[in-house]
């Protein structure tokens, strides 16, 4: 059943066996786990069924550090979540991703990789994707439409050809509402808004492991309702997750599940430097489709992206990153020089080789022309004769860098002054990379001009210089919110063990991407329904 | 508008990254391009001129060498002997240079570019990650025509 919260006799609490918090892609990957059981399960989803301005409004926050997408913008209230504009990239974190390292401060997850294959296995289906084993690349090459897709001919131990499957992508709350709508056990309710956790009369103040009893949650109209439940899961996303847990004071003084201090830290993104370099290819009309092109082979979309080897990894100290090609018709010079006399204007600074980028400029006025009237007609189409549908070729490629983001003590979320429509204190992000992060990024783009050189494809232009950080302003992050409620054995090092339940409660759990105590390169999405489908079954388990 | 035209007209002192990714990128160009040609290289030019026979854009590549040796490379020692340099890293014997064609000497240019890549042997120009051999090449262009 899916009701609005306004429909139903809120003057007493509800009562469930399973209380799901959240309904996107994680929450209602769980629900669906438990559709047509015995154990009765509540899901409180904040939005409605379409996009609602109030409810959304309910994510807005402050940003201060590395400039990031605005929090009100990058996730979705209503059902499904955000899976309702995610673009659908999927990959699985790599078995390294999931390993300790001597030279990777916090690294190391509880679970391996071993852990999750089986979910990755089933998430590939819940995502609708075609294949289980992404770099089969003789797979697609053998399905019709893919014999063009071949793999770059890179150095062993320095690049490797990692292939992305991109999801339809996946409407969760389109998808699977009849799931959820059908199964006599399974109650969603919508307009409905955690405002915080409950602490359980049954768990003695001297009791370090605290038991949860619900949630007090309200409509968009502050009509207040609780909902007590056996048990309690958070899926409500990367941010949310560390604001309705610091919310809950009354769990604990300083949020519930936060007694070392840790929620909210080591929040992580995957830094994403847009068109940050720029490939001149050694011969025009170089093509290469597996890279430049999101080819549609048995019926799912793919396309490569070059990530490092874990021997490079280990020898440079970096962290994982993902270099994506996107192939231009046109020099890109002109360009590049606009943007570079811009960004340096916006920091109040000149150019230091002004004559070069006026001379790049003149020279490239026909680009500018070209660039100017497809943006502001919003058209691909040239007026120029520049056009990639006519055929020209292909004279380079922008490249496009995310990168893993080593886990920052001081990459937080805190609760902020404001407050929100409900009366509830908006969060406060203040995004932190490291030198580290600098380090990746460079050497990233580094050991990609060395390859693109030796296989003779290319030259590269980068315009990041030095050992110190100086992130360009094209910095942003990917919308990939994750960390603030880590995973880790120690109660010290982490806010959820390894089942994803908070340490000091016996009956709250969190899903999402939250508990990702390393970000790895690959989009959480997949890694998420993983994580929901392991996190259900132990469930299963407990509610037996 | 064909910037073709244009790049013509710039000023030498003006470091032009098209111009510049045109003449690093395009000693292969012309290797690859020029290959069928099996004409022996004349028997009268210098090392040096058939060693430069490899540039193809006289005008990038001095921008080129000009930027090397104005920047922080100035004092590089890898840069003071570039003939040398190249001759010694691409094994180009007398008899070698006397008896080999331009495709051949393109392709070994070739090669030892990539063994650049491969081994880090490589420079920043101006933001451009270049191999160290058609660096040498640029700025033995610079020394002889400018």
């Amino acid at each position: 059943m899916i009701t609005n919260a306004s429909n139903l006799d809120l003057s007493l609490p509800l009562e469930t066996d399973l209380l799901i918090i959240g309904a996107g892609a994680a929450g209602i990957t769980i629900a669906k786990k438990f559709a047509n059981t015995s154990t009765r399960v509540i899901v409180l989803e904040s939005g409605s069924e379409s996009y609602n301005y109030d409810a959304q409004d309910l994510n807005r926050g402050a940003i201060t550090g590395t400039p990031a997408e605005p929090l009100d913008a990058s996730r979705l209230r209503l059902l499904g979540g955000t899976s309702n504009h995610w673009a659908g990239w999927c990959r699985p974190f790599e078995k390294e991703d999931f390993e300790t390292r001597e030279d990777w401060p916090e690294s190391g997850w509880p679970i391996s990789r071993h852990d999750l294959n089986e979910y990755y296995d089933t998430a590939t289906e819940i995502c609708q994707l075609s294949r289980k084993s992404f770099d089969d690349i003789e797979f697609w090459n053998s399905q019709p439409g893919g014999s063009q897709l071949k793999k770059l001919d890179l150095k062993e131990g320095r690049l490797l050809t990692s292939i992305f499957q991109i999801s339809p992508p996946t409407r969760f709350g389109e998808i699977y509402r009849k799931d959820l709508e059908q199964a006599p056990n399974i109650q969603v309710i919508l307009n409905a808004t955690a405002l915080e956790l409950l602490r359980s009369n049954e768990s003695p103040e001297s009791n370090s492991i605290k038991k949860i009893s619900g949630v007090r949650a309200s409509t968009l109209d502050t009509q207040q309702f609780s909902v007590k439940a056996h048990t309690t899961v958070m899926a409500v996303g990367g941010v949310e997750t560390s604001r309705l847990l610091l919310l809950s004071n009354k769990v604990h003084p300083q949020g519930a599940g936060n007694e070392n201090d840790l929620v909210g830290r080591y929040f992580m993104d995957h830094p994403w430097l847009r068109s940050i370099s720029y490939l001149r290819f050694q011969t025009p009309g170089t093509n290469w489709p597996l890279y430049f092109d999101k080819t549609k082979v048995a019926n799912t979309r793919i396309f490569g992206t070059l990530t490092p080897a874990p021997e490079l990894k280990k020898s440079h100290h970096i962290g994982g990153f993902r270099l994506w090609l996107q192939p231009s018709t046109v020099s890109t010079a002109g360009v590049d020089s606009v943007r570079t006399i811009l960004n340096n204007l916006k920091k109040g600074e000149l150019v230091d080789d002004l004559s070069n980028h006026i001379a790049n400029i003149y020279a490239d006025a026909d680009t500018l022309a070209d660039v100017a009237y497809k943006s502001l007609f919003q058209t691909r189409q040239s007026p120029f004769g520049l056009d990639t549908k006519r055929g020209a070729p292909y004279l380079g490629a922008s490249i496009d860098l995310n990168i893993e983001q080593r886990p920052n003590p001081d990459s937080r979320l805190t609760l902020d002054t404001s407050l929100d429509a409900l009366g509830q204190r908006s969060i406060k992000l203040d995004w932190r990379l490291t030198e580290t992060d600098w380090h990746t990024a460079t050497t990233a783009l580094h050991t990609a001009a060395q390859e693109f050189g030796r296989i003779n494809a290319g030259r590269v232009h980068i315009p990041l210089e030095g050992s110190t950080p100086n992130w360009p302003s094209l910095i942003t992050s990917s919308n990939h919110h994750m960390g603030g409620a880590r995973m880790a054995s120690d109660p010290k090092k982490g806010v959820v063990n390894a089942d994803c339940r908070v340490h000091s409660t016996e009956n709250l759990y969190v899903a999402g991407s939250a508990v990702f105590p390393t970000s790895g390169y690959a989009n959480p999405t997949l890694t998420i329904v993983a994580l929901a489908l392991k996190l259900a079954d132990h469930l299963h388990e407990i509610l037996r | 508008m064909n910037f073709f035209s244009i790049k013509k007209t710039l000023p030498l002192a003006n470091f032009h990254r098209r111009n510049f990714i045109q003449s690093s990128v395009s000693f292969a160009i012309a290797a690859s391009t020029l290959n069928i040609s099996t004409v022996a290289l004349a028997a009268q030019h210098s090392h040096e001129d058939k060693i430069l026979s490899l540039v193809n854009n006289k005008l990038s590549a001095i921008s080129i060498g000009r930027r090397i040796l104005s920047s922080s490379h100035k004092s590089d020692l890898q840069f003071t002997s570039p003939l040398v340099s190249i001759m010694n890293d691409l094994d180009l014997t007398e008899d070698f240079l006397n008896s080999t064609t331009k495709a051949n000497l393109s392709t070994r240019f070739n090669q030892q570019n990539a063994l650049d890549f491969d081994q880090d042997r490589i420079i920043n120009v101006n933001g451009w990650i270049i191999g160290l051999t058609e660096a040498r090449l640029c700025v033995l262009a610079t020394q002889k025509y400018s």
